[in-house]
């Protein structure tokens, strides 16, 4: 009788919901469940785990922003459910590929940052693989600006480095 | 994307799971990916994970763990496609015939003798100079010499 009392117990907290403050002040209510699989969410529930009521807590994540909060949720509440049942992993990965497909590069760098903050770490790996394919056959220039950083090699350096490996430098995209 | 900054775990991590021909172009995007990439992401991604090993007296096998190749140098096919599509093809056969802290030693088993040293990781590869005075022997054998970062025959 306890453990069928203690899983019941279970899935009522799932039903549960806390609330989340996002960088910008808005509050987001969602599932404990959701809020179990952001790291920084489920140590500060550990460490309130005293106070009685879920509904009073309200969790504040610093580094996240109530945009960006409101894209991971559905889709941390969706992988959950996928993920509870004997699915493929072909479904898992049809799901991911639908919710990375039609993001921005900047918002892919929002959710990798955010991804990582909140130790989400079957999201990072997705976006990881995204960020990695839209850069695969570019050439260094366009890398350069589309991650933001500063070429600090002089000509002669670069050059060097280029006459190194022409063979790396065959069969680049167009920009 | 150009506005966030990524940590350098985070470009680490995309780095590596990019092939080895886009790493090594992206090396020159910046000092900080040229080391990144060099003792990082190569030695990560490097898909050579296997071993080579002496079967007979003059033949080197290649065993590969992920793609099941193995077999004599002699016969061409025994290597990974890696290895032998470093090396100009009309002088194959190639054989594999030493090794030495992850370099290789690959001569043509036709009469003329050419010898290549090979980094199977970078891809880059060598042609030994012939020798003068005499023709190398059956079992030449591959020494590297830490101090002066050059190799030997």
């Amino acid at each position: 009788m306890a453990s069928s009392s203690s899983s019941s117990s279970c899935s009522s907290s799932s039903e549960k919901k806390i609330t989340l403050k996002s960088s910008d002040g808005e509050a987001l209510n969602v599932e404990k469940n959701v809020a179990l699989e952001f790291e920084p969410a489920k140590g500060f529930l550990e460490d309130n785990s005293e106070e009685a009521d879920d509904e009073a807590i309200v969790v504040p994540l610093p580094n996240v922003s109530a945009a960006v909060l409101s894209e991971l949720i559905p889709y941390v509440k969706q992988r959950l459910e996928l993920s509870a049942k004997p699915v493929q992993k072909k479904l898992i990965k049809a799901f991911d590929d639908q919710f990375t497909r039609h993001l921005s590069d900047d918002k892919l760098g929002e959710l990798m940052l955010a991804a990582n903050y909140l130790g989400v770490n079957y999201l990072l790996d997705v976006l990881c693989d995204v960020t990695a394919d839209r850069i695969k056959n570019k050439s260094v220039e366009y890398v350069r600006e589309f991650l933001g950083i500063q070429n600090d090699f002089t000509p002669e350096e670069e050059a060097e480095l280029r006459a190194q490996c022409p063979w790396a430098f065959e069969g680049v995209d167009q920009d | 994307m150009e506005q966030i900054s990524l940590s350098e775990d985070l470009i680490t991590e995309i780095l590596c799971r990019l092939p080895v021909k886009s790493v090594t172009r992206f090396k020159i995007v910046s000092k900080a990916w040229n080391n990144l990439i060099s003792n990082v992401c190569i030695p990560r991604i490097s898909n050579l994970s296997g071993f080579l090993f002496h079967s007979t007296e003059d033949c080197m096998n290649y065993f590969s763990y992920s793609d099941n190749n193995e077999g004599c140098g002699n016969d061409g096919e025994g290597f990974v496609e890696s290895l032998t599509s470093l090396l100009p093809s009309e002088y194959f056969p190639y054989k594999l015939f030493d090794s030495c802290n992850g370099l290789i030693l690959l001569g043509s088993s036709l009469r003329e003798h050419r010898y290549y040293v090979c980094n199977p990781l970078t891809k880059q590869c060598v042609a030994i100079p012939k020798a003068r005075e005499r023709v190398l022997e059956s079992a030449p054998a591959l020494e590297i010499r830490r101090t002066t970062k050059s190799f030997a025959l």
